[in-house]
């Protein structure tokens, strides 16, 4: 029998403001397919499924690509924006409580 | 029981109070909760400037020092130099030579890996390693902010082999961001699962050269600066410790 996939949820946010979600989307999914590849792109059927331009988002990614994910938004670095993952859910609507919730701290002293 | 987070590798580019602040503010926020600056021993005055930086945060800050030079002889001067006087000393394996020494010398603590120049471990450096309790340490920097394509798959070829042979001996690792700017710091989870998407390593060995690695080895050297430790394997017991 083949087992159904199973996803998990991603929760980011950003330190600085992100770029637009067409531009982050392409950004990003070029990052993963130098990192990793057309074919771990294709197998892991990554979706961006919230953004937020001001906040962060929500990544769509099968269960066992999470760790290529996180390791594709550990290298995101464009215009010295950097991501950190909050929270790595096993479904959409706790993920999208977790990103309403949260307040971004401020790195600056 | 909740994982401890360490960051050990952190490399800062400027030594004034404000940048210092806001790495060390960064880390906290990305939950670290022991942080360790590299600073190479010619500028080891400025680990004044970072402990009182570090005053007010809730963070443990471990004193570091890295002694990578081209001679022995400077080495060995700054060995002697700062030995009981930090809770690290680190080298960066640039040559064979260098190689070899760190290994051997006692007290070195961890062999950082510099994939800019070729790294190479012999049977009697593992055992070495393995005898003495010594880490090897690797940074994500060289991966994350290679210069072009060149440079990192140089990087991920040499950190693989690496990784490999200390995963089949069984010599602890340390991992870390390696960070210069607060912008490139990065949390944890992330770091563990660079490891586990280049490197197939599991995501538990990944974590603990993120975390238990660290601080066991953290402790150890806190126990031997403190007035307890007189001589390995010889220590002056506390009231509270139980004897039979």
């Amino acid at each position: 029998m083949i087992k159904r996939d199973r996803y998990r949820y991603i929760v980011f946010i950003a330190d600085e403001k992100l770029p637009g979600k067409n531009v982050f989307v392409k950004q990003f999914t070029s990052l993963f397919c130098e990192l990793f590849g057309e074919k771990i792109l294709a197998f892991s059927k990554i979706l961006i499924l919230e953004y937020l331009q001001g906040k962060g988002g929500i990544l769509k990614v099968r269960r066992d690509f999470v760790h290529f994910a996180r390791a594709t938004i550990a290298f995101y670095n464009a215009n010295n924006v950097t991501l950190k993952v909050v929270k790595i859910t096993g479904t959409y609507k706790k993920a999208r409580s977790i990103l309403s919730s949260i307040q971004i701290p401020s790195v600056k002293v | 029981m909740r994982r401890k987070f360490a960051d050990i590798t952190i490399t800062p580019s400027r030594f004034d109070l404000n940048s210092i602040r806001e790495l060390i503010l960064k880390a906290s926020i990305l939950d670290y909760k022991l942080v360790g600056f590299n600073v190479h021993a010619t500028k080891a005055n400025f680990l004044s400037i970072i402990q009182e930086a570090a005053k007010g945060f809730d963070l443990d800050i471990v004193s570091r020092v890295d002694v990578t030079f081209e001679k022995q002889w400077l080495i060995k001067k700054h060995l002697q130099k700062y030995r009981r006087k930090v809770e690290l000393i680190s080298l960066r394996g640039i040559n064979r030579a260098i190689i070899s020494f760190g290994c051997r010398d006692r007290r070195i603590d961890i062999i950082s890996l510099d994939p800019d120049h070729k790294f190479t471990l012999f049977k009697g450096d593992i055992a070495n390693i393995l005898e003495q309790g010594k880490v090897l340490e690797f940074t994500a920097r060289p991966l994350i902010f290679a210069d072009n394509i060149k440079k990192r798959v140089r990087a991920l070829q040499q950190y693989e082999k690496i990784i490999k042979l200390a995963l089949h001996k069984g010599i602890k690792m340390v991992f870390g961001s390696g960070a210069t700017t607060c912008y490139e710091l990065r949390d944890a989870g992330s770091l563990a699962s660079i490891m586990v998407a280049f490197f197939d390593v599991s995501y538990k060995d990944a974590l603990d050269s993120l975390s238990k690695n660290i601080f066991e080895i953290v402790e150890r050297n806190r126990f031997k600066l403190s007035k307890r430790f007189i001589w390995p394997g010889v220590y002056i017991s506390s009231k509270s410790e139980k004897h039979d």
